[in-house]
């Protein structure tokens, strides 16, 4: 790490570079308190921007000081939403549309992202975009026009097999804990969401101190670092002070074990999950431990469930599964499961096929030669993310949430052995941590 | 039959012949032109000297290259230029050449004193029951294409403007001749060829170039001159070519050179030395400009099978695209696509999914995919590897994930009894795919999509899913396979794209796997004639009920131009404008404004000529929607849209233009595209497109379209029995 005298606007910031992939990324910390990366791309024409709010569907109550904050479902991602909310203009869209620029955003369990890339006037676009995630419009005539198009969205994730199925797992691991309701929330839920809600959880989580900004592409740095101090000015809100998010109790294992759902699908689908019961003690974790456990947890589940696996061949083979399958491991510090399912004929053989297979490999261990090929699939990959600078910027944006540096992916792939790896997912021993979610035809 | 001397073939000449060769096609005519080996000037104007943008073999090569059936040439004598036009009409046209279709541009002259023209054309034709085609003239830039303007071009310099207006870089071709080894004396060997005569002469000076000789193309540095610092009494210009990074022993060899960037003009230099260092700065200043251009060129052909190379340092990763090309029926659709599936399932050097897997795995991450695309009625099977250059231990993933592919392609994993592909494989790659094909039913957007696509293109391939139907995949057998795989190495036509950081060594590894090719004489798709134009089915308006929260909408218009037709961007503008993002109409006011739909947007069709409308729409909306969705069609149709509409969707669409240069596949992948349709253009020239699209362009675009087909999949029976006018 080198550091950086001299910049500019009371920023302090330290220089990296990385000889396996030939990039340097760039760590600033605003006297704000917000932390800035950069990833530089010169050369390159296209510019990308992200900013990472640590505040997702399951942030439903806090402790705020020594009050309590209860929000309603889906108040993450309806502050999404208002984000772009439309104006004279068009909105925040269509104002960077007039820039060439293309924005979006999406809401997960425990972090909102926005982002944005353009080739060409970019400062401009960063002004505006910045601006709105600092300063959005949350009156109460902005959320009713946003409610009927966010009730939208839900009805049609209605209709979706894929999203129900999910839905249905989630139902059925876990009992009280937000992660089980619909990131969007229920339309019961989004109808009670006012302005107020908006306005409080905006100031709880969304001050800048907070947030996680990345750029990727071939910029000025000190002019960008300009208008990001006037944008930071402009907003100048006080700290809000901490605000530690409350969740109810939970049980270990899951609350019901098969779920079905009858749908208009032509083709059924499944998905196991598998619960983690959250007793490591993980909330203490520094950034580098939790990127290590979310690692090993992709390299198992490669291992295991990837086209590599025998597992996986004797599901293609016998018809169970296709090139649907998917797998995806998510925790937190208050939550943590595992999901993989996809489309098939014979969901509930795929099912059982699977829960025997993964229980089986917990008893056999890893295949040492698997294991291995995607430890280094894992640093190729890596590399070939970074020819993109939307795909660079978009891996360093999830990064800096834990926080770590992308540049420390390999260092924490080489640590990382087969046994060890697996004991970290013990729970996949455990039947009892095992749920089945099925979507059928109509009878 | 298409009239014109149409010398050097520019981009206005190429949309006449495509436009000839798209009506001959469903007509079943054969395609001609009829030209002049020499210009009608050479003739009438015999005192000023006529420079040529290329000679004749290289104008019946190009015509030949478009697919054209037939060429008529005549040499243009005093008997001819005297013919009046009624004659001309009369004995060559109808007498000689029974034409039943004409096809021409808006100045087309002809006759004694070129007395006749379009209008004569039109009542001529009228009278003769033959039918008449005047193709609009090719706008470009400031004015129109034409062979004058580019000679202009050229003459001054200006050889990047004039390959955009040509479609490709001007080029001096001939035999090289031994020279006095001045090059090799200062330490740069050259090629040095005489000026063509009668061909347009470019403004002495050095330009960045690249030269086809010996079966390839390599970048070069070329100077046109008069050689003042070593010849001062030189009168006739010399063409002296430094080949970089090759060591070619050319003399006696025909090689082409082609002009891609004007650096500095010719001057004379004092001295030796300082000629030499001048020359040394030369060469370092176009080394970099052929780095830094990342333009994609055919490097070499292999038998039937060009290989084009886009080189780049600014990636890690390399590509290699071998893109199969052919006109499929249902079945053949079908039967393709599985053969792709399982060719790239294994190989006899990694027989088994999972050894495959690792195999890639442990090349750090490179991939080895199929994909099956259509366009229209052609099928296109893209088989690649994306894998990086080089690893720190000095190996090259991708030259191993290339020699994969080839295992997989020419050494298969066979079953020796049966000799065909093994059943296990076969059946377990059916099954994904007919699930697949299956499961596109459960998205209910795609589902309306997919019923509106087949009712707009009725019984035509063009409607099919790309992978064909699942009443074809369940039945294709050993035999359709094993003959899939003939057709394959033999009958489609096969292009390879090489992109990234390439290097000689890994481009010659390249070759040299193509070389294992089985030689073939593979068929040319020609733009215009394939893919083959798909006229709408008969207007329809179809309901289905389902079980489903969200009614889905899909409305399809024809009318949008021919998808080689240089007129695309008026209608790719359009198409960003009325739904191309959250800019757009649809967006701003069925969703944002109006509160109607979550997810609205357009998509055009290119190969259909057409645009499809899509929405997700709450079910008593649904009448609103559908009336409000036309009306914003109506609204570009009518011009009653603001201007800041257009300058957001040129905003917008020029950056994902630019946006396309920061990707390998993204560059290659146009690269196929601008070979299907004919329209390849440089991402500047596409960019300057955009730019020059007008809002009454647009407007006319917009008053061609037409609906066709409307797909409404709903929860509410009563939307099935109403009936709706078709606007």
């Amino acid at each position: 790490m080198k550091n950086m005298t001299r910049l500019p606007f009371g920023c302090q910031g330290q220089s990296r570079h990385d000889n396996l992939t030939g990039k340097s990324l760039i760590t600033i910390r605003h006297p704000s308190g917000l932390t800035l990366r950069v990833l530089p791309y010169p050369g390159f024409v296209r510019k990308f921007a992200a900013a990472a709010v640590p505040f997702g569907s399951i942030h439903t109550r806090c402790r705020h000081g020594r009050s309590q904050v209860a929000l309603p479902s889906g108040t993450a991602h309806f502050l999404e939403h208002c984000v772009f909310s439309r104006d004279d203009g068009g909105g925040l869209a269509g104002h960077l549309a007039g820039l060439g620029a293309s924005a979006n955003a999406y809401t997960t369990h425990d972090h909102t992202l926005y982002y944005f890339s353009s080739s060409d006037h970019f400062e401009d676009a960063f002004r505006l975009w910045l601006n709105a995630l600092l300063q959005p419009q949350l009156d109460e005539a902005r959320v009713a026009a946003e409610k009927p198009i966010i009730q939208a969205e839900l009805s049609q994730y209605q209709d979706d097999p894929d999203a129900r199925c999910s839905q249905l797992l989630m139902e059925g691991l876990y009992q009280a804990h937000p992660v089980r309701t619909d990131i969007g929330g229920t339309a019961a839920s989004v109808a009670s969401i006012t302005a107020q809600d908006l306005s409080e959880a905006f100031r709880l989580f969304y001050h800048p101190s907070q947030l996680h900004l990345t750029l990727a592409g071939d910029f000025d740095l000190d002019s960008v670092l300009g208008v990001l101090d006037r944008c930071l000015s402009d907003a100048n809100k006080p700290h809000p002070g901490p605000a530690i998010p409350i969740f109810p109790g939970e049980p270990e294992l899951p609350c019901q074990k098969d779920m079905q759902l009858e749908m208009d699908v032509y083709v059924p689908l499944f998905m196991i999950g598998v619960k983690d019961p959250v007793r490591d003690g993980r909330a203490s974790l520094n950034g580098l431990e939790k990127a290590r456990r979310q690692r090993t947890a992709r390299l198992v589940l490669d291992t295991l469930l990837s086209p590599v696996s025998p597992l996986y061949d004797a599901l293609y083979r016998d018809g169970l599964i296709n090139d649907s399958f998917g797998c995806h491991f998510s925790w937190d510090a208050s939550y943590g499961f595992l999901a993989c399912g996809g489309e098939s004929e014979k969901p509930a053989e795929a099912a059982k096929r699977l829960r025997e297979g993964l229980a089986a490999a917990c008893r056999d261990g890893l295949d040492e030669l698997i294991f291995a090929a995607q430890k280094r699939a894992a640093a190729g990959e890596m590399v070939q993310a970074l020819d993109s600078v939307e795909h660079g910027g978009m891996v360093q944006a999830r990064a800096s949430l834990l926080p770590v540096d992308l540049f420390d992916y390999p260092s924490i792939y080489d640590k990382i052995d087969p046994v060890q790896a697996l004991s970290q997912l013990s729970f996949l021993a455990d039947p009892q941590a095992y749920v089945t979610a099925l979507v059928t035809p109509r009878r | 039959m298409a009239l014109g001397f149409f010398d050097g073939l520019h981009r206005g000449h190429a949309e006449l012949v495509r436009t000839l060769l798209g009506l001959c096609g469903p007509r079943g005519l054969t395609s001609s032109v009829f030209t002049f080996a020499n210009h009608p000037e050479h003739v009438l104007k015999p005192d000023k000297p006529f420079a040529y943008l290329g000679t004749v073999e290289e104008r019946l090569a190009l015509l030949d290259e478009m697919g054209l059936d037939e060429a008529h040439l005549a040499d243009f004598t005093p008997e001819l230029a005297a013919l009046s036009a009624r004659t001309f009409l009369e004995e060559l046209i109808a007498g000689r050449f029974q034409a039943k279709l004409l096809v021409v541009g808006p100045d087309y002259r002809f006759g004694a004193r070129g007395e006749g023209d379009v209008a004569l054309l039109k009542t001529w034709t009228g009278q003769r029951g033959i039918e008449l085609v005047v193709v609009d003239e090719v706008v470009m830039g400031p004015g129109k294409i034409s062979s004058s303007r580019i000679r202009t071009l050229i003459q001054e310099g200006d050889v990047e403007q004039a390959a955009s207006l040509l479609g490709r870089p001007y080029s001096l071709g001939g035999i090289v001749l031994s020279g006095r080894r001045l090059g090799r004396t200062l330490g740069f060997p050259t090629a040095n060829l005489p000026l063509p005569a009668g061909k347009v002469q470019p403004a002495l000076g050095v330009y960045a170039t690249r030269v086809r000789a010996l079966g390839q193309t390599w970048e070069a540095i070329t100077s046109i001159g008069l050689r003042p610092t070593v010849s001062p009494d030189e009168t006739v210009p010399v063409i002296e070519t430094h080949i970089f990074d090759a060591d070619l022993h050319l003399y006696g060899e025909t090689v082409t050179i082609e002009l891609l960037k004007f650096i500095r003009p010719e001057k004379r230099f004092d001295s030796l030395e300082v000629l030499r260092d001048q020359i040394q700065a030369d060469l370092e200043q176009v080394r970099a400009w052929h780095r830094d251009a990342e333009q994609c060129y055919e490097k070499t052909r292999v038998g039937d099978v060009p290989l084009f190379l886009l080189s780049s340092r600014r990636f890690a990763q390399a590509s290699l695209h071998l893109v199969f090309q052919t006109r499929a029926t249902p079945r053949q659709l079908a039967r393709n696509a599985l053969l792709a599936e399982v060719l790239t399932a294994t190989c006899r050097a990694y027989p088994g999914r999972t050894r495959m897997a690792l195999a890639l795995d442990n090349l750090y991450g490179a991939s080895l995919d199929s994909h099956a695309g259509k366009s229209g009625d052609i099928q296109t099977l893209v088989f690649s590897v994306d894998a990086l250059a080089r690893w720190t231990d000095g190996s090259s993933p991708f030259q191993a994930a290339c020699d994969l592919l080839f295992s997989v392609l020419l050494d298969p994993d066979w079953d020796e009894k049966t000799q065909a592909f093994r059943d296990e494989i076969v059946e377990s790659e059916r099954s994904n795919l007919l699930l697949s094909l299956l499961a596109r039913a459960n998205d209910k957007l795609k589902w309306t999509y997919d019923r509106c696509l087949e009712l707009f293109c009725g019984e035509k391939v063009h409607g099919l899913p790309a992978i064909g139907r699942a009443e074809d995949l369940k039945t294709i057998t050993r035999d359709d396979l094993l003959e899939g795989y003939r057709e394959l190495m033999h009958g489609m036509q096969l292009s390879a794209y090489l992109g990234g950081p390439v290097d000689a060594p890994m481009t010659e590894h390249c070759v040299a796997l193509l070389n294992r090719l089985p030689r073939a004489v593979r068929p040319r798709l020609h733009p215009g004639l394939l893919p083959s134009d798909c006229p709408a089915a008969d207007e329809c308006r179809d309901v289905t009920v389902k079980t489903v929260e969200q009614a889905r909408l899909a409305l399809a218009y024809d009318g949008l131009p021919a998808y080689y037709a240089h007129q695309g961007g008026p209608a790719v503008l359009l198409n960003s404008m009325l739904g191309g993002d959250v800019h757009s109409l649809l967006f701003d006011v069925i969703r944002e404004q109006m509160g109607l739909a979550y997810q609205v947007f357009s998509m055009s069709q290119r190969f259909l000529s057409s645009l499809f409308i899509l929405a997700g729409v709450a079910p008593e909306k649904l009448e609103a929607a559908e009336q409000a969705i036309r009306e914003q069609v109506g609204k570009l149709a009518g011009g009653q849209f603001d201007d800041q509409l257009v300058q957001r969707s040129k905003m917008m669409l020029i950056s994902a233009l630019k946006a396309a240069g920061d990707d390998v596949s993204s560059l290659l992948t146009r690269e196929v595209n601008g070979r299907l349709t004919g329209r390849l253009m440089c991402l500047k020239d596409s960019i300057r497109q955009i730019e020059d699209v007008t809002r009454e362009q647009v407007i006319a675009c917009a008053r061609q379209m037409r609906l066709r087909t409307t797909v409404i999949l709903t929860g509410q029976p009563e939307h099935q029995a109403k009936e709706k006018p078709i606007l």
